[in-house]
């Protein structure tokens, strides 16, 4: 099988991954059962391979983490597990989907997010006062007195 | 919406208007719009569905054409929702209308016609139906001729004029302007002719005083077509009824009185022109004849004419008849104006451009006028039909509003007099009554001197209240100081009187309730507020309702009751109103001499006869043993019956001097322990709300934030709630997403599976 060895620091979720190759690609033989999607390989051991924690297996066209260890004879055996994100990477990005959270929204909207740390048992009060009106107490004729008769 | 092509054809198989030519129009910003000619619908032609019901000549007279092909509707203030229909007796006699066809929207559309085909004495407008027994509508063409008597209307009945009217089925906007003319007259003798009479285009008339005092009388109004006809130009269409021509319908059946004519279609007298106001005479000589009705819109004052050629009606011109007719022609929702220049080469943002809006496609009188018509959506309409219009669904005609209208009230006080005074004036008549207490001869009785000087009894007893409230009430009152009377007694002191109990209307302020967060904390359940109003306590104040928007408070007091009402507006709507007590009744003390006398009178009285029941009980009981003892002629049964007898008198005497013992000790008491009845004239109610702020104030309540919230983590880590249809490569960063749809991706369905997982747990793109 042709695989490419690569060591990538970028986060396990990331849909992207940032690699640094660390061999060209070259015929690595299966090891056991052939699994398309954890697929063990074996070879020859080499200092460099042991940075190795993903490849890519262009029989499968598929990227994977790699786990290196090594068997009694000294040869190397990398356990890989497929990394779907990698893999269709172009076809998850572009697809129809329902965004329910992001960072790049930048903060937060209408959408009523219950995880947002608001303390239940406290409020800000304040208050806004109207422009003033005619309502007085200091009126000089404030008094309306109601009386029968009259110059009428 | 396009119309039906079920009946008007396939948008391919419209062809182009006569108004052939493609045209260009500047707008003020040095651009220039390219303007189409209209599309119209041929029925006749081989491209039409042969299903349509139009080419059937058994198509009943009263069908007319399906209502897909209106772009707009005729709403309130359009004078065709309110035909009035009047009748000109034998002897010629016009009278007012007595009946008016309501609707309330009503479809139009816009068509062409073309006559050349047929004889010059046929015509696609509506003709008088002479036979009184035929009651149907007419929409196909007859003989001009046929209003003479005799004629067999049915003569014609295999021939559908419906072939011959070409709605327009799509026209842009831009390709026509119209301009509201006005006939207008000089005379007022009813009698008679009115006299000469003279048409202006309406800004003409109106722009020149001399045109209305030469000519003061609307009698007619018509808004007159004007249509491209080269590149920044127009022209007044004009054409003669044989050759081809065009003008506007309604789609609506009329309910017409019974030998009255009808038509669905045009009314016009003017070719190429829409009526506004006044009597329509649909017949091409242009007058009435007897015997027969007319349609009226609007509402003339004056009705006249006693011979076919005088009749007419008419209105003295004002500004406000000028607004009607803008209104009129605004329901088209077409732009016009009332200047023969700017409907020839006006811009259609200059300021005496005018364009009427569509509320869901219905004009309701409304226009906008200059740069304001950019705005409108039919300035960016393609053509006629991208409107909305709907006619086949319910129409929604109610009379929208976000105004609040506040009326007046004021009271007749015929009883009383009310007077705004000072706090030194109420401690003056308070010494002047107790002073005219000394006044009083001392050879008349205090309550008939009373009753003369004060009108009652008691002088405290003029005093109805006294309130105090919480403004200055001087500029609601005559501000003439008058002297004050208690009853017919002039007291020397001066108040200001309220000659009418006015409810008047103040403002208490406003405020803009602003986001403050903008987003999802700014509304309940996180945010709440509420609105303190003097007086009335607390309202709550819905965040969702009011954000963004204007809280005002209005406030009404009743000077009679002292009572107020507080009214809450959203910008100029009214939604919610508090009421309370804004006025501190002042406490007045008093005796009721009358109350006192009557009931010293009265307890005396009842002590009277209960002394005289206790002694006639008391002689009873004394008789009744004398006699007892006096028995001479002895025998035993006698004897025995008759002590019976005695044993039940003497049972009901002493019962009847036990009631009679109460009684008497029951009215001795009452006189003993009458007591001086006070009255109180008000009670003091509490003032404490006097002392609460007197400006209204709004409450706000908000969330708070944990103070070891970090946005930038809280974004890495959590992510910002949202919610949108779209891709993740829309986004960036951490991102949660659901439902992602991989059709066609060439994962195996575990791998599909782990796909969706991560996606939901958070991915970062």
């Amino acid at each position: 099988m042709t695989v490419t060895l690569y060591n990538t620091n970028s986060p396990t979720n990331a849909v992207s991954k940032a690699l640094t190759a660390i061999s060209s690609a070259m015929d690595i033989q299966p090891f056991g059962a052939l699994d398309i999607l954890y697929p063990t390989l074996i070879t020859d051991f080499n200092y460099s391979f042991l940075n190795c924690n993903y490849c890519y297996i262009s029989e499968f066209n598929r990227y994977y983490f790699c786990t290196v260890s090594t068997d009694n004879a000294g040869r190397l055996i990398l356990s890989c597990e497929v990394d779907v994100l990698m893999t269709y990477k172009e076809k998850i990005l572009n697809s129809p989907c329902v965004i329910m959270r992001s960072e790049s929204v930048g903060k937060p909207t209408l959408i009523p997010d219950e995880q947002l740390p608001i303390i239940p048992n406290q409020k800000d009060i304040t208050s806004i006062i109207f422009d003033s009106g005619e309502l007085t107490n200091a009126g000089e004729f404030s008094y309306i007195i109601t009386l029968i008769g009259g110059d009428k | 919406m396009l119309p039906n092509p079920l009946i008007y054809g396939k948008p391919e198989s419209w062809i182009d208007s006569f108004l052939v030519g493609n045209y260009t129009f500047e707008v003020t910003d040095g651009n220039s719009v390219e303007i189409k000619p209209p599309t119209l619908f041929n029925f006749g032609s081989e491209d039409a569905p042969k299903s349509t019901i139009y080419e059937n000549p058994n198509t009943p007279l009263s069908t007319p054409l399906e209502k897909s092909i209106a772009y707009a509707g005729l709403g309130r203030n359009s004078p065709y929702n309110s035909i009035k229909y009047l009748y000109a007796d034998t002897a010629g006699n016009v009278y007012t209308p007595t009946y008016t066809d309501e609707k309330s929207v009503t479809p139009f559309f816009l068509y062409e016609w073309d006559v050349s085909a047929i004889s010059n004495n046929h015509n696609l407008r509506s003709v008088y139906r002479y036979n009184a027994k035929d009651s149907a509508s007419v929409s196909r063409s007859r003989k001009v001729t046929a209003w003479e008597s005799g004629i067999d209307v049915d003569e014609y009945s295999g021939y559908n004029s419906n072939l011959y009217i070409k709605p327009w089925t799509s026209f842009d906007l831009k390709s026509l302007v119209l301009c509201i003319n006005v006939e207008c007259i000089k005379g007022t003798d009813t009698s008679s002719q009115y006299g000469a009479s003279k048409t202006f285009s309406l800004d003409e008339y109106m722009s020149n005083d001399q045109n209305i005092v030469d000519y003061p009388y609307l009698k007619y109004a018509e808004a007159v077509i004007y249509t491209i006809s080269g590149d920044n130009k127009r022209t007044r269409y004009q054409t003669s009824n044989a050759v081809r021509g065009f003008n506007f319908a309604i789609l609506d059946n009329l309910d017409v009185p019974t030998t009255a004519l009808y038509s669905y279609n045009a009314f016009f007298r003017t070719p190429c022109s829409i009526p506004l106001w006044g009597m329509l005479k649909c017949i091409t000589t242009g007058t009435m004849q007897e015997g027969q009705f007319d349609m009226v819109l609007g509402s003339p004052e004056i009705y006249y004419g006693t011979n076919s050629t005088t009749k007419g009606c008419a209105s003295r011109f004002s500004e406000s008849l000028a607004e009607e007719l803008r209104m009129a022609t605004a329901c088209f929702g077409l732009f016009f104006t009332g200047d023969s220049g700017i409907a020839t080469n006006g811009h259609f943002d200059d300021d005496d451009m005018y364009l009427g809006i569509l509320e869901n496609g219905i004009g309701n009188g409304k226009y906008s006028s200059g740069v304001e018509n950019k705005n409108q959506e039919q300035w960016t309409w393609r053509d006629s039909n991208d409107s909305p219009f709907d006619p086949s669904k319910d129409i929604d005609d109610n009379n929208y509003s976000d105004t609040t209208n506040f009326g007046s009230v004021s009271i007749s006080d015929a009883f009383v007099t009310r007077y705004a005074v000072s706090a030194s004036t109420l401690e003056g008549l308070a010494k002047e009554l107790y002073k005219s207490l000394d006044m009083c001869p001392e050879d008349v009785p205090f309550t008939e001197y009373s009753v003369s000087e004060y009108l009652v009894n008691s002088p405290i007893d003029c005093i109805v209240s006294v309130m105090k409230f919480p403004l200055n009430i001087y500029k609601y009152t005559s501000q003439i100081s008058e002297n004050i009377y208690f009853g017919r007694y002039k007291s020397g002191e001066f108040g200001y009187p309220l000659r009418r109990a006015v409810v008047p209307m103040f403002d208490l302020g406003s405020c803009t309730y602003f986001k403050h967060f903008d987003d999802f904390r700014d509304y309940t359940p996180y945010s709440s507020a509420t609105l303190y109003i003097p007086f009335c306590g607390t309202v709550d104040i819905d965040p969702a309702e009011y954000m963004g928007h204007t809280i005002s408070v209005k406030m009404s007091i009743d000077f009679t009751t002292g009572s107020c009402c507080a009214y809450i507006l959203k910008d100029s709507l009214c939604v919610n109103t508090a009421s309370g007590t804004c006025a501190i009744e002042i406490p007045v003390s008093g005796i009721d001499a009358y109350t006192y006398n009557s009931q010293i009178y009265k307890g005396s009285i009842n002590f009277q006869q209960a002394e005289i029941t206790a002694n006639q009980a008391r002689d009873r009981y004394t008789q009744l043993f004398m006699s007892q003892s006096s028995m001479k002629n002895f025998s035993i049964t006698k004897f025995l019956k008759s002590v019976q007898d005695r044993e039940n008198q003497l049972d009901n005497a002493r019962t009847d001097l036990k009631r009679a013992t109460i009684d008497m000790v029951s009215a001795a008491y009452s006189l003993q322990t009458t007591q001086i009845p006070f009255k109180m004239i008000g009670a003091s109610s509490p003032a404490t709300s006097a002392v609460m702020e007197l400006s209204p104030r709004l409450i706000l309540y908000r969330p708070k934030m944990l103070d070891t919230f970090n946005a930038e983590v809280y974004g890495k880590t959590i992510g910002y709630a949202t919610l949108d249809n779209s891709t993740l490569s829309s986004y960036s960063g951490y991102t949660v997403a659901t439902g992602i749809r991989l059709d066609g991706i060439s994962a195996t369905k575990d791998e599909q599976l782990m796909i969706e997982s991560l996606v939901s747990q958070g991915v970062i793109v």
